[in-house]
Parts: C-alpha cells; structure tokens; sequence
C-alpha cells in the first residue's frame, strides 16, 4: 500500500480532486487564491520534491509572469490608469490585478494537475471509470497497450526498411515519402492480420459472454469513507458559500472586496479605487472549510509522518 | 474414461481440394501429456484449434469431437472458456490489456467471478509462477520469454482441465524456451491438467511428455511414448528424423528396446555401445581477407546508460559463414546494427573490407527478426519486383530458396517458414556483399533448416559472407564456419566451430555434452554416428 493520500481509494481521491479543481477556479478572493496556491506548491513538492520546485521556477513561474503582462498590456477594462503604454493603450491598475488572479489560479489549477498525476494512476481511474462503463474501460485499457506496442512496430518496420537500402531518411524528396508511405502501409497491413489473432485470443478466454465485470485490485476501507464524507460536507458548504457569493471579489470596472455588509468598517483606497469590505459570518466559515479541503492531503501525509515517527521511536 | 475423443474427424478449408485433417481419431485420457508434431503445414494446428471451439476454423468438417463425453459442438461458451486453455504462438499478440495484473484477471473478469474471488485466483497464480515481483508492470515492458508466462498464467487463472499450447516457444531464446516447458510440466505434474503441445524442437519437449502423436498430411502416422518413437524412426518421414532430441536421432539404429531420450541417458547408452573414444578435428579454412573489422567498439543508447558494448573487436573473414551466439541483452543485435550503419558506435572504428565504413560502398543487407516489417505489396511477385525490375532473376532468386509456386499469395498469407523464404528472397535481391541474419532459424522447422543451410552455403560460394545472429546451438555446430560468443558487451570467444563447441561445457550442443569424456572432440550427432557405425562393421 502506498502512503498518504495516494494510498486512499481511487474513490476518495477522485472526488478530492475534481473539487479542489472546480473550487480553485470559482474562488477568486485574494485570500482564497493564496491559501490554495500555498497548499497545492506545498503537496506538489511533498509529492515530486526537487523535479517540481524545477517545474514550478522554469515554468510555472514564467506563465504567471506572462499572463499577468498579456493582460495589463491588451485588457482594456478598469479605471484606474497608473501609465500610459507608447501605444496609447493606458495600463490600468484593475487589469494587472485581474492579470495576477487568473496566473496565479492557472498555475494553481496546474499544480493540481500535476499532483493528480501523481496520485490517480491510470490503473485507478481505470478503476472508477470500468465501473460506470466496463466495455469503454477495456477499450481504454488495449489502447493504451497498443500505443506503445505499434510505435514500437515503426521503429522495427523502418529499420528493416533501412536494411534493404529503402531509407525513408535519405535520397530524394520524393523517394522519402514513398519509403514513409509504404512503412506506414506495412504497419497498418501487420496490425490487421494480427487484430485476428487478439480476438481469438479474446474469445479463447470466454470474451462475449454475459455478466462481465471490471476487477479492481483496490479495496475500499474506513479511513476512504472518512475522506469521502469529509470532502462531501465541505463540498456542500462550498456551494452555499458560491449561492451566496460569501467571498465575492468584483475587479471591473473596479475592485470590490467582499460583497457590500451592513456591518463592520468598509475601507476605502481612493487612489487605486479600491473598496474592501468587511467578510461575514458565512464568509469566514467558507474561508475555513475552504483551507481545510486545500490541505487535506497535507494533512493525512503529516498524520502518517508523525505515526511512522512516534513508531519509530518505540522501536 | 477419455477425456477426449476425437472420432473421424475431417476437415478441409473452404477453396480448398486437399484435406487439412483426414480421418483422425484420438483418445486422450485425463492428465496426460501429449506431444503433437509434424512439418509446418501439416495440420496440427488445425487439429488443436478444433479442440476449443470457438477458435475452429472455418471450413467443411465431418466426424465428432468429445470432451468429458460431450460433443464439443454442444458446448457452451462458458464451459469451453472454464474448461479449456489455449495458449498462442506469438506471445506479443494475445495480450489484450496494458497491466499484467490486468492481464490475468481479464479471464476471470469475463466470467463475472466477484471482486474478491478474482482477486484471489489471480494472487494465487501470480506466486505459483513467481510473477509477483512484476505484477504491476505494463505489459510492453516484459522480455518475450515474461510474456509467454503470463500468456499461460492468465489461461490457468480460469483453471482449466485441459491446456492447448500451440508452439508456445517458437519465438522465445533456448533459455525462456526450457523456462516455460518447464512451468508446463509442473502444471501437468502438480494439478494434473492435460496438456496437449505442438512444437518444432522436440530436444526440451520430449522428455517431459507421455505421448507422442505424429501427423503427416493431415493424418496420424505414430501415436506411442517417446521412447518407442526411435525404434521406428527410421520408417518415419524425414523432417522428424532432424526433429528428434540428439540422443534418438543418433541411437535409434542401435537400440531394440527403449530408445534414450535424454542426455543422461544417452551417455549411460553410449559409453556401453562406444568403440572409438576419439575423432577427428575439421578445420574448415577460411579466407585470410577480413570483410568486417571492429576495433575497440564501444556503444550505449543514452549519454548517462550503462555500455551495451564494450571495447569489442571482431574480425569477419570474407566468403565465410559466421555465427555470434550469446545470451539475451548481451549486446548481438545492437552489434549486427553497428555493422549495418544504423547505429554508430560512440568511439571505435569499423572498418568493410579495409576501407572505412562511412566510405565504403559495399552492399550490405540485413535480414530483420520480424520478417513482416519487409513486405510492402500485395503479392510476392510485386513485392519482389520493388527491388530487381528483371522477372528472370527474380525467378532464379524464386527457385533457390523454393517460393516458386508463393509468387501469386499475398505475403501475409503465408506461414511463418514461408514468410521467412520470401523475406530472404527479397533481401537476396538486394545483392548483397555481406548479408546479416537476426535468428533466421527461429520458428524454422527442422527440414527447412536444412534447405536453409544450403541455401547459406550456396551464396558463399557466390562469394557472399554471411554473418548470423542465433541462439540455435545445433544450427551453428552444424553448419557455421566460425562462431563468436558475445558476452557482457565484448567478445569472449573466436574461434572456427568445432572448435569453439567443443571447448564450452554448458553452452554447446546436446551431442558435445553426451560425448563429453566418452568420445574426444565429438560436437555434432555425426561425430557420433561415424564412432557407432564403425564398431557395427567390425
């Protein structure tokens, strides 16, 4: 079995993550956008250590750095200028803004990606998706054997080609298509004779018959209801937290924290034409739940560490 | 009681005047092991495919198969699933799933068996074979020799009474080949399954099965045990006589009762019967020119990946037929890509009759493993004709390696020993100075050896140097000029054949390890005959 999250059922960790990802994307307050960023840079280095802080400075970082400039250079919404480009075009203070919220919740969404990788194997969304659609499941399983399988075929095929003086990577233009075309036309002539002979293999071992069903080596257990239940309830607090805009921010025509309260001190930043409103009951709520389905995984990995630790040290 | 009847069975395919199978009958009891052999094309194939019914072929078929006093027509899909095991010969091509762990459960997923039940099986089976250390590997990632052990484990998974295999080790190296054999034994030992097997080498085979059935043009010539088989042998059809284990091939003249199938019992036999405890050396000479010389070759295939090949050097003499031998991964396919340029070494020199390989114009061509990844046109005719434009050589070409009457067939269509003829035809058309071999004799049967042979011998005197890569240890004592043992990335061992055979213990012929000791420098089963023979005049 493996540790922490990756250890759970395919079930639980779908689940976590087709939330976090919708969640990450329909949030766009500041606090929000950080809390998530620093979860999911926090679990994405747990999870691939030095090949992600690689990733995360040679390309993720970069993209940000894009968005944020394509946006303040080409938006032209907003109120506030701060300069004016050569072009005329005025930069406002609203769309470099906006620029940095929609890098940062790209970069994030792709880390989470990235960890998703990680933790559902093909092998368990095999396992999720053979259960709704067992014949497509199959499918998707040959396929991804024959990829690999055929691209090895061309190899094969274009080095025996090769070896009877037929290059596809020398002599005209014109005789390399022909040689390419022909390697092509020998994979695809090799591949149906051997279809045949899968599906007799198929048949062989009782393919066809009535009542067929996807096997999964995976075994549900109590701590995957726990994460199930867990991640459900924030789920449903989230989506009260969307009906209710609880954590709204509005960046055009200009930046509006929070949604308008009848209570507490609304501070004003007359320069920039900022407004930040205090956050409610509800928000607060939303924000907390909010943090806990961000670092849910990082929490069941420091669960383990600290179990492994205080086993280690009885022994 | 029969496990199998088979009553005068019939059958012919369909445009088809000769008879595929003609009037077969055969009982099979319960746990036996069955050895089914015959040229390539004689119908043993068909036969085993008759056995399960959803793989019969199509055709006109008369007579009537039982299994467990069942007609085999009346059985259904899930008792003919449950019951019987087929296992293919390509190991490649019945792998439906990308995970072995997938894989083996495929069968059991079809029954509609629960979670847990598959779950359990395929554990079971996993260990019974040792397959748990890669359980959660993809599939393509497996050696040939892996994937025919899985082949096998994921049709037992289903626990069948009966196994079919169909040359399950024509295509893996002498050492998966006995590997598997011996995992089928076990199977038929320890849970009594029946097993029924055809094959070309009957060397590993034999001494395991408790019958042996012998087709000829799609009838029974012997049915009896191995041992019996080589009293008669000599009233048999030729291509058994090559076929045989080298104990039956060279003993059969002398024995009157049972007849030693193993070496063991070979050597108990000819140390009694032996009178010359000595032959001669042949020498075969060799030109002194070097056709292809490597010095100092050394090759890997990522900048950080461990060497393939390691400071070999090598030198091929001109005109000659040279054999490279060596286990798997120790580098011969990746040396038989350096001397036809498809790779360059990353320091060494090669050099092709003297002149620098990048300026040399010598033709070289290359016979690949696969020999299907040659063939691009609809018959064999045209797909000849892509090379030599002249029908009157093609026909000559045609006639030396006896594919005249294939011209018209699509290549495809063929069997493998035929493909393997036509694939040669075309490369022989190239016209080549140096023609390389990858394991020419793999899936060849016993009698198209021989052709092959001559086949190789005539296009030496045409001044041509053959080089072949082969684990066909008997091939190359046989027929091969020199031979080189490849190992650990250089070249252990140069040396002429008889030679070469005669100095290694293991890694030699069946005749050098039964001769060992009893008659000197004795390599190939005509060393021995000629010891025997000579004691029978006096």
């Amino acid at each position: 079995m493996e540790a922490g999250f990756k250890g759970y059922h395919p079930v639980p960790n779908l689940i976590y993550f087709l939330s976090i990802v919708i969640f990450s994307l329909l949030f766009k307050h500041p606090l929000t956008l950080a809390v998530c960023f620093a979860a999911s840079i926090c679990y994405y280095i747990k999870l691939c250590g030095r090949q992600a802080v690689k990733n995360f400075f040679c390309v993720l970082l970069p993209m940000l750095v894009v968005v944020l400039l394509i946006n303040g250079i080409f938006a032209h919404y907003g109120t506030t200028p701060i300069f004016t480009l050569p072009s005329g075009n005025k930069m406002t203070f609203e769309a470099i803004v906006y620029g940095f919220v929609l890098g940062l919740s790209a970069v994030t969404v792709m880390m989470w990606f990235f960890c998703y990788n990680e933790v559902v194997t093909a092998d368990k969304f095999m396992f999720v998706f053979g259960k709704f659609l067992p014949a497509a499941a199959l499918v998707f399983s040959m396929a991804l054997r024959f990829v690999p399988l055929y691209k090895n075929r061309l190899y094969i095929i274009a080095e025996a080609q090769r070896g009877i003086g037929k290059d596809y990577k020398s002599g005209t233009l014109l005789e390399r298509i022909k040689n390419g075309g022909k390697i092509m036309s020998i994979l695809i002539t090799w591949s149906l004779e051997n279809a045949v002979e899968i599906s007799d293999s198929m048949r062989a071992r009782g393919y066809g018959l009535k009542g067929r069903k996807a096997y999964g080596k995976f075994k549900w257990s109590g701590k995957d209801f726990v994460a199930v239940f867990v991640i459900i309830l924030i789920d449903i607090l989230l989506i009260f937290g969307c009906i209710f805009k609880s954590v709204h921010c509005v960046y055009n025509p200009y930046i509006v924290i929070n949604p308008k309260a009848d209570f507490g001190k609304t501070y004003f930043v007359n320069q920039l034409n900022l407004t930040l409103n205090p956050t409610s009951f509800f928000g607060i709520i939303t924000l907390i739940a909010f943090t806990v389905l961000c670092f849910l995984p990082l929490i069941i990995e420091l669960k383990e560490d600290i179990k492994w630790n205080r086993l280690k040290s009885k022994i | 009681m029969e496990q199998i009847k088979i009553e005068n069975l019939t059958f012919s395919y369909p445009l088809c005047d000769e008879k595929a199978i003609d009037n077969i009958s055969l009982s099979v009891k319960a746990g036996e092991f069955i050895v089914l052999c015959g040229k390539s094309g004689c119908g043993k194939t068909t036969l085993l495919k008759h056995l399960k019914k959803e793989l019969a072929p199509h055709g006109e078929k008369s007579g009537k198969i039982f299994i467990d006093g069942k007609n085999s027509d009346e059985m259904s899909l899930r008792e003919s699933a449950e019951k019987i095991g087929f296992v293919m010969q390509n190991p490649d091509l019945q792998i439906v799933t990308d995970k072995v762990w997938h894989e083996l459960s495929f069968g059991l997923e079809n029954l509609g068996l629960s979670n847990d039940e598959i779950g359990l099986r395929t554990a079971e089976m996993a260990s019974y074979f040792g397959i748990g250390q890669w359980y959660n590997q993809k599939t393509t990632l497996l050696s040939g020799g892996q994937k025919q052990l899985m082949n096998l484990a994921s049709v037992m998974v289903m626990h069948p009474d009966i196994l079919l295999l169909d040359e399950p080790t024509s295509q893996l190296d002498p050492v998966s080949a006995e590997n598997f054999l011996h995992t089928v034994s076990k199977i038929n030992r320890e849970l009594g399954v029946t097993v029924i097997i055809t094959e070309q080498r009957l060397e590993e085979v034999f001494p395991c099965a408790d019958r042996a059935v012998v087709m000829d043009e799609g009838k029974i010539i012997f049915d009896g045990t191995p041992s019996q088989m080589g009293k008669v042998l000599s009233d048999m059809p030729s291509f058994l006589r090559f076929a045989v284990p080298t104990p039956m091939r060279v003993f059969s003249k002398f024995c009157k009762e049972n007849c030693p199938v193993t070496v063991c019992e070979g050597r108990r036999f000819l140390r009694e019967i032996s009178h010359k405890n000595e032959v001669n050396f042949e020498e075969k000479n060799t030109s002194e020119n070097v056709a292809v010389e490597l010095k100092n070759i050394c090759f890997r295939y990522e900048k950080n990946g461990k060497d393939i090949l390691k400071n070999l050097s090598l030198k091929i003499p001109e005109k000659s037929f040279f054999a490279i031998l060596g286990g798997n991964g120790a580098g011969k396919t990746t040396l038989l890509k350096i001397i036809n340029s498809t790779l360059s070494p990353f320091s060494g020199k090669v050099k092709i009759f003297g002149e620098n390989q990048k300026k040399s114009k010598a033709k070289i061509s290359t016979l690949p493993q696969d020999v299907q990844a040659l063939f691009t046109a609809k018959t064999v005719m045209l797909d000849l004709k892509e090379i030599e434009k002249d029908e009157s050589e093609i026909l000559k070409i045609a006639s030396l390696v006896k594919i005249e009457n294939l011209l018209s067939k699509h290549p495809f269509d063929l069997s493998g020993g035929e493909q393997q003829r036509a694939a040669l035809a075309k490369v022989l058309l190239c016209k080549p100075q140096i023609l390389l071999l990858d394991e020419p004799t793999k899936g060849m049967d016993a009698e198209f050896k021989n052709d092959f042979a001559n086949i190789v011998a005539s296009l030496k005197n045409d001044g041509c140097t053959v080089v072949m890569i082969s684990h066909d240890v008997e091939f190359c004592a046989k027929y091969a000029d020199m031979c080189a043992m490849v190992f650990d990335g250089s070249v252990a061992a140069a040396e002429t054949a008889h030679k070469f055979f005669n100095e290694n213990r293991f890694y030699t012929t069946s005749a050098a390890r039964m001769a060992r000791g009893i008659i000197k420098n004795a390599v190939t089963d005509e060393n021995i005959i000629l010891c025997l023979n000579e004691k029978s005049f006096q």
